[in-house]
């Protein structure tokens, strides 16, 4: 176990100078010659020589008694031979002997001893104490044995080693010890001694041991180095095996600065030693931070680090021992002179060789403890979660002992360099300093870091890359990662280097290679695969995986990829296998109900190619809105934020799908959407509800639809009343805005606006209430779209349902103007725009140039739709094609409503300006995709004019034909018939042309602007025909020719009409004229008379 | 420490002879020690020759007009041993039980009073001077550390080792980190780095190492301003600044690996301080609250795990009193360990 020191083993005569009568009896001469034989190792000879002189001692003779003060020095040194000669039995009894001999305590022979100034005055009274001391003493080191000498530890022997401890502690404490023990400073020696008695005996008493681990701490007197090293490695094997101990390694040291704190030459004899523990006291760190969350557990990890590092301080620097040793070496020469150090240790210049050379070939080895230490240091600071402290390790490591090795069990040496630099590299990463992390990677020899190595280093990087969103390196890394051949593909690192790569993708918006590698990682079950990763987070990442793949199918959908369906088809698969998969699907899952969203949108978004297949994809979103709400999602303790959504959804379809059975389950859906919507928190499903309700109030007459009762009408009206008091009192109240608040206004005003003159006051309130909130929403929300930089193309609109309930328009267009802000250009715009078309209801004109005055008041682009196709046509009346093009595209670009019109001005500002090819593909496109039928019969119109002004007589037919089938009775469409009988005429088809001209003058009589040139034209063609001639076919019926037939339908319309000439303008009477002309013409026509008496001379045959 | 201890066994023990454990051996006569006595400023005269009628073995008091050294011959005279005297082995003896302020207080009288004997190689002079000087840096008293270094006698420079030369100017480097690094504390790192370099790592030991370390962090600490630091929230154009003296300050604090760790622990109070301060951190403090989860604890960021668990550390593994510092006593409440299971 330990040498004891010889600090208290020089207890001897000071001085002896008294002569003696007999040089034979000398006692002084004898004690001298028996240490002189003791120290030779003639133990025997000494101890015989001891018994001579106490049995002198014991006769009565005269000199006996003289010097019988001797008496006790000689009893101490029989002790002392004995102890040394390890006969500790022996020297226990002695040493009993000289503590509990009354004959020695006698004064008179104390006062003699002292008088000889023996001890220096204190004569042999300094061992009358210190023998009980040894008692202790002796029976210690029985309990600790001695290796060197084979004396094996007997623990019994402790329990006899206490009672004498603790009572020489007792007196010491209270000072009755002799000055020479004062100064040996012997309390903290006896503190350690009980503490490891009380360990080490057979039934350990760690409470007692730990009290004098305690009171150690007070004490002044340091220990000799053999003691202090062998006690403390005697607490750490105790705390080794008794976990709750390991705090006392700390404290030992910790609390004996002085016995501790040795110095590199005299660490340099014990350094190695305590490395080991240190080790083991930091293996015990990491083994209980991981049951970290234990109190106990933790208390147990802070005790072991504390233990580690006080263990590590001791660890010497192997260049300070050397350079220490080597002077001391030189200091004490070439000889083999031997010192003794306060510690009990022994030098001389062999030994001191000995030591450098150790600690030499650990340098040249490389493998400095000193090193080993930092290592652990950083690893505990590093495991506690200071990287920063870590960080600071290695650099030390990398900076002082960059070719640092470890020697393995076989006794090959392992090279640490190049692995302490890429952690440090890691740790530099990790707290920030890429750049040198970077640097010190480029410069890694990666063959010495081993493939191992070289994963780490790319998963360190993937990872941080990961932290700091790079999410380009992150597939870069994962991707090199994923190709290391070290790297398990069964493994949890593959996995998460998997899941990794895939979340960068889909970070990415890379949707399509989000797919493929989920298909793939699905398909090699990497994830199920995935040795050493727990069953919890294998669900999660592939949860995670499908959730991922579905929304990425999405998005492709919503940006309407080439492969939409094939997406669409991916996504219900990967939503049923992920039902499949997790069958009891958690109702708090948060992917689950966004899939069956995601599901839902898809399948609505389905191309229909006609209403079969759109009812088709309306059912099947029923059917995902139904297994949604079957599921009862929940989220933070409430309905899942979707399930709103689901309900109107659901009735949506039903009303769209118009499944009458199903109305008023979508009633109840629509309610109980509000009613989910509004119970979650912060107002979140204010929206949910406002939709809701705004649905109820728009479906309302499909409530109860099989009945026609009263009853059933009352229901309805107070379902669609209830609708709009919910709306406003429970949703839109505290709104800030709400998109369908503007809608509710119109709908309620459409319900109220009968009630303007209501003479029930309830009825009249409520009208009154609803113009009045109207007025409010529209302000509301203008300055919400005006403070966002946006226009809002509700507010025009119900501007104009308000004005429709209006009882004075024009007041409350001015009431508004005054309350929406000079500089909301957009709603002044509507207003101003309603003024116009209110003013001047009746006249066009006027508000033709109340609308150029607006073009110079308002650019397009704070103009809504209608209202741009308004000023729009009216620049477009004067001829001004660019700047009414301007109001048109201003209205195309933004979409919406009335979007059609705007590009029917457009097409015809273009035909205007001359651009007919231009306006004839916006007319094509009016014709193939235009749902207004006004606007499509305007688009084929322009497409008949502009075939008419560039003389595209087939083109004329064609769009003239499918025109006039809509088209009656209206200017254009007598423009049309006249080009169509000019295209017929000029194609050839002179008989249709004719027809045409006829019917066109014939029901246009009294539009003689319109009728005389069609029946010139049809004149002109009948005479240029010139078929047949007169020809009585009997029964009073007289066949002409086609000349003939000309003048007499010229003549007739001459004869209808001439009573009108006076009423005619200049330019009808020009056009009469003219007709009159060429009737006059053919009257004078030879064929033309002689038909002419032809037929009278027939008649007048039968009026014989 | 080094070889004075190792003979004071019997000065310690006063009751006997430790030199009765010596053993003599012929020998070439071989002077390993040299006296300088005082007023003499020519050549060293050797001991032996003041000695050289005295028996051998014998404990023989040089005297001077001041102190007295004991040296102990051997037969030959070949070599002699200066024995620690009885005062400076009480003052390390006070160092040793870490009584920094009693130690130093006697180290200083022992070097005053065998100022005549500085010369000597490894003698009590420089053995106090050495321990006096470490004191005042483990007091963290630099400016005292300072006047110690200055004091060291120009003409006995022979006598100073590697190491001690590598600590004298260690304690320069404090000293001037303290007064003007903070003005160029970019130079005063480079300064640093350079003389680490350049001269032989056998002699600066890791405690040295420690002391250069913490003075660049020093320099850079000082260099910021202090509102910032004192207001826990240094801005971004000082961030760079701060992350150099806590790097800094982190290697100080792993310098020694647990030995002599008052320098350490300040090094890493001073940086989880700053860590504690740096921009965002106070953010997540309020956002964080009190930590719950493991998870929560690692989406933080760097910056904030490592100020907490550095509080933690320094209050449970070295035993930092929470109540000396109400940074320290915040932060290590927020710990969570993160590699629980």
């Amino acid at each position: 176990m330990f040498k004891y020191s010889t600090v208290v083993s020089v207890m001897a005569l000071a001085a002896v100078s008294a002569p003696y009568v007999c040089q034979a009896q000398d006692p002084a001469g004898k004690f001298k010659v028996i240490g002189q034989k003791a120290a030779a190792g003639k133990t025997d000879e000494a101890l015989k020589m001891c018994d001579e002189m106490l049995a002198y001692f014991g006769k009565k003779s005269r000199a006996a008694q003289q010097y019988s003060f001797y008496e006790p020095f000689f009893v101490w040194k029989k002790g002392e031979i004995l102890r040394a000669a390890k006969r500790y039995d022996e020297a226990y009894k002695v040493y009993k002997q000289l503590s509990e001999n009354q004959a020695y305590q006698d004064d008179a022979q104390r006062k003699r001893a002292k008088e000889r100034k023996l001890n220096n005055g204190e004569g042999y009274d300094p061992y009358l104490t210190a023998s009980i001391y040894f008692m202790g003493m002796c029976k210690y080191q029985q309990g600790v044995g001695d290796a060197k000498s084979k004396l094996e530890p007997n623990p019994a022997a402790f329990e006899e080693a206490i009672p004498a401890l603790e009572s020489y502690l007792a007196i010491y404490e209270k000072g009755k010890i002799s000055k020479l023990e004062k100064a040996l400073k012997l309390d903290g020696q006896i503190c350690f001694m009980l503490m490891q008695s009380y360990i080490l005996k057979p039934k350990a008493d760690f409470k007692s041991a730990a009290k004098y681990l305690e009171k150690g701490k007070t004490c002044k007197g340091a220990l000799p180095d053999d003691m202090a090293m062998a006690g403390l490695a005697t607490v750490i094997n105790v705390a080794m095996k008794n976990p709750e101990a390991i705090s006392w390694v700390r404290d030992i040291i910790v609390n004996n600065p002085q016995s501790y704190s040795l110095g590199p030459v005299r660490m340099a004899r014990h350094g190695t030693a305590f490395f080991n523990p240190a080790n083991n006291c930091q293996k015990m760190f990491k083994e209980n931070l991981v049951k970290g969350t234990d109190k106990q557990a933790m208390k147990q990890a802070n005790d072991s680090a504390r233990s580690a590092m006080a263990l590590l301080g001791m660890v010497p620097n192997m260049d300070e021992t050397i350079a220490a040793l080597q002077q001391m070496g030189s200091v004490l020469g070439e000889g083999k002179v031997t010192v003794t150090d306060n510690g009990g240790a022994k030098y001389n210049s062999d030994n001191c060789r000995k030591l450098v050379s150790n600690y030499e070939k650990l340098i040249k080895d490389n493998s400095q403890l000193d090193a080993f230490a930092t290592q652990i240091a950083a690893s505990i600071a590093y495991e506690y979660g200071s990287q920063r402290l870590a960080r600071g390790g290695f650099h030390i490591l990398c900076d002082r002992y960059p070719n640092l090795k470890q020697k393995g069990k076989d006794g090959s040496a392992k090279e640490l360099g190049e692995s302490f630099r890429q952690s440090y590299a890691q740790l530099c990463r990790a707290t920030g300093d890429e750049e040198t992390a970077l640097a010190i990677e480029a410069k890694l020899d990666k063959s010495k870091i081993g493939e191992d190595g070289a994963l780490s280093l790319a998963i360190n990087r993937m990872v941080q890359a990961q932290k700091e969103k790079r999410w380009e390196d992150v597939i870069t890394h994962c991707q090199e990662i994923a190709a290391n051949p070290k790297l398990d593909k069964a493994s949890a690192n593959y996995a998460q280097i998997m899941s990794s790569q895939l979340s960068a993708l889909f970070a990415l918006k890379k949707y399509t290679d989000v797919i493929t590698l989920g298909e793939s990682i699905l398909a090699d079950n990497v994830y199920a695969n995935a040795q050493g990763l727990p069953p919890e987070k294998k669900t999660m990442a592939d949860r995670v995986l499908r959730y991922q793949m579905a929304s990425s199918c999405y998005s492709l959908i919503l940006a309407k990829d080439a492969k939409s369906t094939e997406y669409t088809t991916k996504l219900l698969s990967i939503l049923e296998n992920y039902e499949k998969q997790y069958k009891d699907a958690d109702p708090t899952d948060n992917l689950l109900p966004h899939m069956y969203s995601f599901a839902l949108n898809a399948v609505l978004r389905r191309p229909s190619a006609d209403e079969a297949a759109l009812a088709a994809n309306m059912t099947d979103g029923k059917k995902y809105c139904e297994d949604f709400l079957a599921h009862k999602f929940t989220e933070n303790g409430q309905d899942h934020a979707l399930t709103a959504t689901m309900y109107t959804v659901w009735a949506n379809l039903v009303f769209n799908l118009k499944e009458k059975d199903n109305f008023d389950k979508a009633f109840k859906y629509l309610q109980k959407a509000c009613e989910v919507a509004l119970k979650r928190p912060d107002g979140a499903g204010k929206l949910n509800a406002a939709e809701a309700l705004n649905k109820i109030a728009i479906n309302w007459q499909n409530y109860q639809v099989a009945e026609k009762t009263p009853e059933a009408k009352k229901a309805r009206e107070a379902l669609r009343d209830q609708s709009y008091a919910d709306f406003w009192e429970k949703v839109d109240k505290d709104m800030e805005t709400n998109r369908y608040a503007l809608q509710m206004c119109r709908l309620e005003l459409g319900t109220v606006k009968g009630f303007a003159k209501s003479a029930d006051k309830n009825l009249k309130k409520r009208y009154d209430d609803a113009v009045a909130r109207t007025r409010t929403i529209i302000a509301r929300e203008s300055a919400v779209a005006h403070k966002a930089g946006k226009i809002n193309p509700d507010v025009p609109e119900t501007i104009a349902h308000l004005l429709a309930a209006s009882q004075d328009k024009l007041s409350e267009i001015a009431t508004m103007q005054k309350a929406i802000p000079a500089d909301d250009l957009f709603t002044q715009a509507a207003l101003d725009i309603e003024k116009v078309n209110n003013e001047n209801a009746k006249d066009a004109a006027k508000r033709q140039a109340e609308f150029v005055k607006l073009a110079d008041k308002y650019e397009p682009a704070v103009i809504y739709n209608k209202g741009c196709y308004e000023v729009g046509s009216a620049l477009l009346n004067e001829r001004r094609y660019d700047k009414s093009m301007g109001y048109f595209d201003a209205a195309i670009e933004r979409g919406g409503k009335d979007t059609d019109w705007n590009r029917l001005g457009k097409a015809k500002a273009l035909a205007g300006s001359g651009n007919t090819a231009e306006a004839d593909k916006l007319y094509d496109y009016l014709a193939e995709h235009g749902t207004d039928r006004k606007v499509l019969a305007e688009a084929l119109y322009g497409k008949v004019e502009a075939a008419y002004k560039s003389r595209n007589w087939q083109l004329l037919l064609k769009y003239s034909e499918g025109y006039l089938k809509g088209a009656s009775g209206t200017n254009e469409a007598r423009n049309a018939t006249m080009w169509r009988a000019e295209a017929l005429e000029n194609t050839g088809k002179i008989d249709e042309a004719i027809t045409t001209y006829f019917n066109l003058y014939r029901s246009n009589v009294g539009k003689v602007s319109v009728s005389a040139p069609a029946c010139r034209n049809m004149m002109r063609l009948l005479a240029a025909r010139d078929k047949g001639g007169y020809e009585y076919a009997g029964n009073g019926v007289h066949k002409h020719g086609d000349k003939w037939t000309a003048w007499s339908r010229g003549d007739a319309y001459v004869n209808m009409l001439k009573g009108n000439f006076d009423k005619m303008s200049t330019e009808d009477k020009e056009a009469f004229q003219n007709v009159e002309a060429d009737v006059n013409a053919l009257k004078s026509d030879p064929k033309v008379k002689a038909e002419t008496a032809a037929e009278a001379a027939q008649r007048a045959k039968f009026a014989k | 420490m080094n070889i004075r201890n190792i003979v004071s066994v019997a000065l310690l023990t006063g009751l006997g002879l430790g030199i009765s454990a010596l053993a003599q051996e012929d020998k070439k006569p071989t002077l390993t020690a040299m006296a300088v006595q005082k007023g003499k400023t020519d050549k060293p005269k050797a001991m032996g020759h003041i000695v050289a009628s005295h028996k051998a073995g014998t404990i023989m008091r040089q005297k001077d007009a001041d102190t007295t050294v004991e040296i102990v011959i051997d037969k030959a005279f070949s070599t002699f041993y200066v024995l620690t005297p009885n005062a400076l082995q009480d003052a390390l003896s006070e160092y040793a039980a870490e009584d920094f302020t009693t130690a130093r207080k006697k180290l200083h009288n022992v070097r005053k009073q065998l100022a005549n004997w500085r010369g000597i190689p490894e003698g009590p002079f420089i053995r106090a001077y050495r321990a006096e000087l470490e004191c005042a840096v483990r007091q963290l008293d630099f400016e005292g550390a300072a006047q110690v270094a200055k004091e060291f006698p120009g003409d006995v420079k022979k006598i100073l080792t590697p190491q001690d030369e590598a600590m004298i100017k260690a304690v320069e480097m404090l000293g001037a980190s303290l007064k003007n690094g903070a003005a160029a504390p970019d130079k005063f790192e480079e300064a640093v780095l350079k003389y680490l370099k350049e001269h032989d790592a056998k002699a600066i030991t890791p405690f040295v190492y420690g002391m250069m370390y913490y003075a660049i962090g020093r320099a850079y600490e000082g260099s910021l301003p202090q509102e910032e630091v004192a207001a826990h929230a240094i801005t971004d154009a000082n961030k760079a600044k701060a992350n150099k003296a806590v790097n800094a300050y982190c290697i100080a604090g792993m310098s020694t690996h647990g030995a002599k760790m008052e320098l350490p622990i300040d090094a890493m109070m001073r940086a989880q301080c700053l860590l504690w301060s740096m921009p965002g951190v106070q953010d997540e403090v309020k956002k964080y609250g009190k930590l719950t989860s493991p998870s929560k604890f690692k989406a933080a960021t760097p910056n904030f795990q490592d100020a907490v668990a550095l509080a933690y550390i320094l209050v449970n593994v070295y035993g930092v009193d929470p109540a000396s510092s109400k940074i320290i006593s915040a932060a290590a409440e927020l710990y969570c360990n993160t590699k629980a299971k």
